[in-house]
This record gives structure tokens, C-alpha cells and sequence, in this order.
């Protein structure tokens, strides 16, 4: 954060210049950007510097997250949730009551000690305002009033401020109950006592500005409702309350869980069915200069094939892992190994990392006073003394464990070994598969229609569902820069054949996907001929599939095979699915397409243009095989015309318990999934 | 730590590029859930339950109207199935 260097010449500035404001009092410097007009009258008027929360405004992407796609609007609940939190951390506060309201405005309120509501001697306005306002103000910089946060740069509660229509702030502390309110993040008045209490806590209200957050708008109660379920499990003894009033019904879900991460673990592996009985619960904390690191896992092996392991630093979710995740698989992979070959378990190779930790559920939480992640979302953790903490602590703990538990270890092992083994077969089949395709001359599959370019950043792949699809496609298309690729019917669920995964590659349409994507295939980056997103022959992958039910299924297949085998072309942003027209209007020689049963109405009505007399063709398209190679050109394969839609990775773990659940073979999780999401159902075709 | 640098960045370099007709982003999840729900909803519905009064299933009802339709009748001609179907 030390630093700001910019290169963001655009045209005719000669640079742009950076105005850095210091914050001398926590040593944040906080790089603000100068927007330049055009290049002739640049001069030292057009020089802008975005003022605290307007910052916020206006570049909410570096505070909150993405203001488009719902993770912002969401990450807004969690900033206001974890101070919440870090009051239970310090001790203070055993509740936390969210509550979605109908009109759009969320409200959280916890019983701590309150925001302190005195004045403020610098800035001579009321400490709570002063948070409220102020970014890098709070009071977890220097450890005292909190141990351990998840709060640290003191950003979080006033960027949700900046970004609200207005926020209320209601405040229980010394008897008084004191309120303030907030328009985009300027007050409207003073904090004033407004009555008395005799309870503390603090309650914080807001409306999302819809001026800076776009097309996800609504609160999403299943996603609020997993995150705090977690935060309740990292919380033993804290109780969360989310009720939701917007619906018809009040619906409401209540976490309260002693047992805390070890009873996380048992929670993911209900599911599964797991290998031992007891979780392995390891805890231990290392001294350090600024303060102590604790260190708290919990770990389950079961039978399935996929690890899981979810990494929090002061009880914040850490998505993209970190120095603690890298710090147990190397312990993991170490004490395995030396206390196999201690007991002669191994027969020749030591076990890979893949190997141990197939099947693993493991929670890691550390309690850091200063933790640095790499971003104010805090997706990864990167201090990297954790590394070796966790590490020794893991090694030790988890080496006495298996000392004490042969019949647990040796468990453990023999799964290892048989994953172990599993994985070299797929090797060699997944090897086979690449030569046959050098032995067939090319390596390119017959029924591939590629396209001119050989650049793969303009090329795309349309992955078909059926030929006669395929046939209009390849007419219909731009052959300089669009390859199609047919498949037949359905393909085969690669989710099922964890036990055989030989039959992956022996399967004809997998194999004619591989060959034809040639950028190898398998999520291990270290294994040979693994999935390479870089030696992609085309950048855009588009998946196509006719507009009715089955069209559906097969997309989900295909997206399983992609997320199975060659995770890295999603996870970088190559995979699209194309949007076919749902019905085609006529009137006259007039076509027009339309893509919901929504707009299909409001074209009807252009078309009438007032007369309900006017006779209007409907015709609702089942396949693509129904359109015309133009029509398919016209509607979604131009690319100058065509709505598209990137598929983009919202959280990996649950992405991967989503496929085990949809297309795993246990069928009393899908038969729950089903019954519980029965009534979202969007196009049903019978 | 430069992740303000590069966010900055990528907002600029983002607002450079041409859009090129319309990319939505769909989260996976999402996706798979819309995706699933309406075939497997489609399938209990309208495939895979059978009647319970006569333990007919949507496609073999079909099939027998069909015949009926066609006057398929035990009086009248052989006709193979095939050709109903």
C-alpha cells in the first residue's frame, strides 16, 4: 500500500498525475486518481481529487467489490456484519438480528458495547460519525480495544455508507439511545439522543444507492443465509437471526452452534458419508512480536472424491485461500507421508498432495492481530509468517493424532493410496487419449468445422447440441473467426464416473471436445497434459444448446465436464452460453425475435400498433435445428448483435458442492434441492 | 500490497474496451440452478410420472391417442407400431 505508481496514459495526457493523501495517523497513504479531460485543455483545473467517501462513489469496485454482478451489494451486509462480529471476538456481544425489509433496506443489529458516541477531539464532531464518514477511521488499528478483527483498514461500514441512499445508525450505549442518519454518506444532522434504554448495541440501517449498483438488486436470502451460517459455526456460542420480511411470508432461519468448527465439519460431510467417526480437531497459537496467532482446524476425511477445505482469518472467509491454506497441505502431505513410511504403509512412491487430500473437509481458521490480504474483499490472506505456523502446528498435532489413532491413520492411508492409484490410471488413459490423437493424423476431430483464423484470441468455439443444429450453424456462421463443433445428444455425466474415470476419456464426445479445445485436460496443473487455459486454440468457448428443457440438461453436463476437467477455461473468464431466440413474431414480411415471454408481449403490442385486429405469427422456437442458418447468424452467433452470457465463478466451494449435489450420485441431497427450488422453476415444458 | 493500483487499473482499462454486442455475467452457480431446476421440474412433470389412475406415462398416453386418432381400431386393418410411433 506503500506505493503509487500509475500508467494509465491515456490519449494525449502526457501522464497522469497522482495526488497521494497521507493519513498520517495509521500510515495509509491512499492513492487517488486525477481523471483526465481531453488533451487541449488539460491544465491544472482538470485535475480532480476525489474526496473521501466520493472516492467511494465512484470507484466502488477497489471498496466493495463488483457494483454489477451482487457481490458488492452483498459484500455491503458483511462489512456491516463482521463489526458485528469483532464486537463477539472482543467479548461483547452474544446476538446479531438481520433483517431484510420489503422495501429494499436491510437493518443489523448486534449487542455489543456500541459505537462509541462521544466527541471526537480532531475532528470535533461525534466519534460514530467520525466511523461512519471517515475511511481509515476506527478503533482496531492498534490492537487495544480489539484483539483480533476482521475489520483493519478501517474502510468497511463507511464505504457501505457512501454507497447507500441513506443509512440510519441507532446507537445503545450509557443509557441513551442515540440516532443519526446519513445521505449517501453525508449526515443530515448531528448524532442526538432521541431516548433511553437499558441495553447497548448497535443498529445500523440501509437502502442501497441503485444509482451505483446495477442489475442485481434484491438481497439474496440464501447467499446471506449460507455466509452467516458459517459465521455462526466459526463462532461458537453466537446466535444469528435472519429474518426476512420482504415475501408474502415472513421467513426467518436462526444459527446457534456450540460445537463450532468441528460441528462445521460434520455439518459439510451430513452429505457424505464420512471414513472415521471422531473430526480431528487441532488448535495451537505461536507469540509473536504484535501479539499472538491462533490457530484452530478441523478436519474430516470422507468418501468422496473432491477436497474441501474453507481458510477464515478472524472469522472472514478467505475464498482464494492463502498462506494458511498452502501452509496445511504442505503439512498435511509431510505428516502423512512420514508417519506411512514409519509404518511401512507405502509400497514405492510417497503419496501426492492430490492424493491425501482427496475426499478431505477441513475448516481452517486463524486469529490474527495484523493480518494483509490482498484486497479490501479480502479473498486471500497473505502474511506470510502463517505459513509456517500453521504449518508446524499442523505437522505436530495432526503427527500425535494419528500416534493415538492407528486405526484412524491407517484409514486415512489406504484412501490416499487407492486415490493414488486411481490417478495414475487416469494418467495413462488420459495419455492414450493424446496419442491416438497424434496417431489419427492432426489431432483434429472430423466433425469439427474449424474456422480460417489461427489466432485464438479472435476465435471462437460453438460447442452444438445435435447435427442438424450443427448444420445451420456451420452455414450460418462467420468461418473466418467461428469454429462449430456438433456433439451428439447428451453427454455423458462426467460426475458419475468418479469410480471409473477411465471412461471419461474413453468417451467419444469427450474425447472430440478435448482434442478440439487442444489445451490438454485435468485441474491438476502439475500433472502432464493438464488443462492449460493459455494453449486454448479459441478464447471464447460458447456453449449452444437448443432453448428447451433437455437443451438445459445438456448445458449442465457440458458445464459439469468444463468444471471437472478444465476448470481454469471458467475460472479465466472462456466459457459463454449463447441466447437463442425463445419465439419468433411475424407480421406481414416483418420477423422479429424475441428472448422472454416478456418481451415476446411488448413486441406483440409494437406490432399491433394499437390494432388487435392484426394478425401476428407466434412461433415458438423448441430448436435451433428450426431456424434458418440466417436467422441462427442473426440472433446469436453475430457477434456485433448477439447477447451472450459469461459464465463466472462466484465462489468455488460452493460451486463444487452445487455439482456434487446436481449431478453426484446421491439422490437424497438432489431430491432436497429440488423440492426446495421447485417453485423457481422458470420454463417448464411438458 | 499494489491491489488499489491494479483495481484502479482494471477499472480504466475496462471502461476501454468497445462492447462488443452484449456479455452478461452469469455466475456458475446460477447457471447450473436454473439450468437443473427447469429440466428436472420439466422431467417429473411431464415425463417420468406415471398417471394414477391408469399408470400411464405422458409419452405412451400420447402414443395411444395417436393410434386412437388414427383409427387404429381391433376391426380394422394390421398396422405395425412403428409407424404410429
Amino acid at each position: 500500500m506503500h506505493s503509487g505508481r500509475f500508467d494509465t496514459s491515456k490519449i494525449g495526457a502526457i501522464f497522469l498525475p497522482i495526488i497521494l493523501y497521507y493519513s498520517d495517523k495509521f500510515g495509509i497513504v491512499i492513492p487517488l486518481i486525477g481523471v483526465s479531460g481531453m488533451s487541449d485543455d488539460y491544465s491544472a483545473s482538470s485535475i480532480q481529487v476525489l474526496e473521501g467517501l466520493e472516492a467511494v462513489r465512484k470507484r466502488p469496485g477497489m471498496y466493495i467489490g463488483d457494483p454489477h454482478d451482487g457481490s458488492a451489494l452483498h459484500h455491503c451486509i458483511w462489512e456491516v456484519v463482521d463489526n458485528s462480529v469483532d464486537e463477539h471476538l472482543a467479548g461483547y456481544n452474544d446476538k446479531i438480528e438481520v433483517t431484510l425489509k420489503p422495501d429494499g433496506t436491510l437493518s443489523v443489529r448486534d449487542y455489543g458495547r456500541g459505537i462509541p458516541v462521544g466527541l471526537h477531539d480532531e475532528f470535533g464532531v461525534s466519534a460514530a460519525e467520525v466511523i461512519m464518514t471517515k475511511l481509515h477511521a476506527g478503533g482496531k488499528f492498534d490492537n487495544s480495544s480489539y484483539k483480533v478483527s476482521g475489520g483493519l483498514h478501517g474502510v468497511g461500514v463507511s464505504a457501505v455508507n457512501a454507497v447507500s441512499e441513506w443509512m440510519d445508525v441507532t446507537i445503545h450505549r450509557g443509557g441513551k439511545i442515540h440516532y443519526q442518519r446519513y445521505y449517501a454518506g453525508v449526515p443530515s444532522s448531528p448524532l442526538e439522543v432521541i431516548g433511553d434504554c437499558d441495553d447497548t448495541g448497535t443498529t445500523i440501517s440501509f437502502k442501497p444507492d441503485l444509482t451505483i449498483f446495477t442489475e442485481v438488486l434484491d438481497f439474496e436470502f440464501d447467499q446471506i443465509d449460507t455466509r452467516l451460517k458459517e459465521t455462526a459455526f466459526l463462532n461458537a456460542g453466537l446466535e444469528i437471526v435472519i429474518l426476512d420480511e420482504r415475501g408474502e411470508e415472513e421467513h426467518s432461519s436462526q444459527h446457534l452452534y456450540q460445537g463450532g468448527i468441528s460441528e462445521f465439519v460434520s455439518q459439510l460431510n451430513v452429505t457424505r458419508e464420512a471414513m472415521h467417526q471422531e473430526v480431528i480437531v487441532i488448535s495451537g497459537e505461536k507469540e509473536l512480536e504484535i501479539g499472538t496467532v491462533t490457530v484452530d482446524l478441523a478436519l474430516q476425511w470422507s468418501s468422496a472424491f473432491s477436497e474441501s477445505i474453507r481458510c477464515y482469518t478472524n472469522i472472514i472467509r478467505n475464498k482464494d485461500g492463502g498462506t494458511h491454506m498452502s501452509g496445511l497441505r504442505t503439512a498435511l502431505t509431510s505428516s502423512l507421508n512420514s508417519y506411512a513410511k514409519k509404518k511401512n504403509l507405502l509400497k514405492g512412491e510417497s503419496l501426492s498432495g492430490d492424493d491425501v487430500r482427496e475426499g478431505l473437509t477441513a475448516i481452517v481458521s486463524v486469529k490474527h492481530p495484523d493480518p494483509s490480504f490482498s484486497s479490501q474483499t479480502k479473498d486471500k490472506l497473505v502474511s506470510s509468517e502463517v505459513t509456517g505456523i500453521v504449518q508446524t502446528v499442523v505437522y505436530e498435532k495432526l503427527g500425535e493424532f494419528f500416534e493415538e489413532n492407528p486405526s484412524v491413520a491407517k484409514i486415512v492411508i489406504e484412501k490416499a493410496l487407492l486415490a493414488s492409484k486411481a490417478r495414475k490410471a487416469a494418467q495413462k488413459a488420459r495419455e492414450l487419449t493424446r496419442r491416438k490423437g497424434v496417431l489419427e493424423g492432426g489431432g483434429l476431430p472430423g466433425k469439427l468445422a474449424d474456422c480460417q483464423s489461427r489466432d485464438p484470441s479472435e476465435c471462437e468455439v460453438y460447442l452444438v447440441e445435435g447435427d442438424s443444429a450443427g448444420g445451420s450453424a456451420k452455414t450460418g456462421r462467420d468461418r473466418r473467426i467461428q469454429a462449430i463443433l456438433p456433439l451428439r445428444g447428451k453427454i455423458l455425466n462426467v460426475e458419475r464416473q468418479k469410480r471409473n474415470i477411465v471412461k471419461v476419456f474413453q468417451n467419444n464426445e469427450i474425447q472430440t471436445m478435448i482434442r478440439a479445445l487442444g489445451a490438454g485436460v485435468g485441474n491438476n496443473p502439475d500433472d502432464e497434459g493438464s488443462f492449460k487455459p493459455e494453449k486454448l486454440r479459441y478464447s471464447k468457448i460458447i456453449i449452444m444448446t437448443d432453448a428447451d428443457v433437455d437443451g438445459a440438461h445438456i448445458r449442465t453436463l457440458m458445464l459439469t465436464f468444463i468444471w471437472r476437467f478444465m476448470r481454469p477455461a471458467i475460472s479465466e473468464g472462456h466459457v459463454y452460453i449463447a441466447q437463442p431466440p425463445l419465439y419468433q413474431l411475424s407480421k406481414g414480411r416483418v420477423n422479429k425475435y424475441a428472448f422472454s415471454d416478456e418481451e415476446r408481449d411488448v413486441i406483440i403490442e409494437e406490432l399491433r400498433a394499437g390494432n388487435p385486429s392484426t394478425k401476428i405469427g407466434v412461433q415458438r422456437y423448441k430448436g435451433l435445428g428450426e431456424m434458418n442458418p440466417d436467422q441462427l447468424w442473426d440472433t446469436t452467433m453475430n457477434p456485433e448483435t448477439r447477447t451472450m452470457l459469461k459464465v463466472t465463478i462466484r465462489d468455488a466451494e460452493e460451486s463444487d458442492r452445487l455439482f456434487e449435489i446436481l449431478m453426484g450420485e446421491d439422490v437424497p441431497d438432489r431430491r432436497a434441492f429440488i423440492e426446495k427450488y421447485a417453485k423457481e422453476v422458470t420454463n417448464l415444458d411438458i | 500490497m499494489t491491489s488499489e493500483e491494479e483495481n484502479i487499473d482494471n477499472n480504466e482499462a475496462d471502461e476501454d474496451i468497445v462492447p462488443q454486442g452484449n456479455i452478461l455475467n452469469q455466475p456458475l452457480e446460477e447457471e447450473m440452478k436454473n439450468s437443473y431446476i427447469n429440466y428436472a421440474m420439466s422431467v417429473i412433470i411431464g415425463r417420468a410420472l406415471p398417471d394414477a389412475r391408469d399408470g400411464l406415462k405422458p409419452v405412451h398416453r400420447r402414443v395411444l391417442y395417436g393410434m386412437h386418432e388414427g383409427g387404429h381400431t381391433s376391426e380394422k386393418k394390421f398396422s405395425k407400431s412403428a409407424r404410429s410411433v
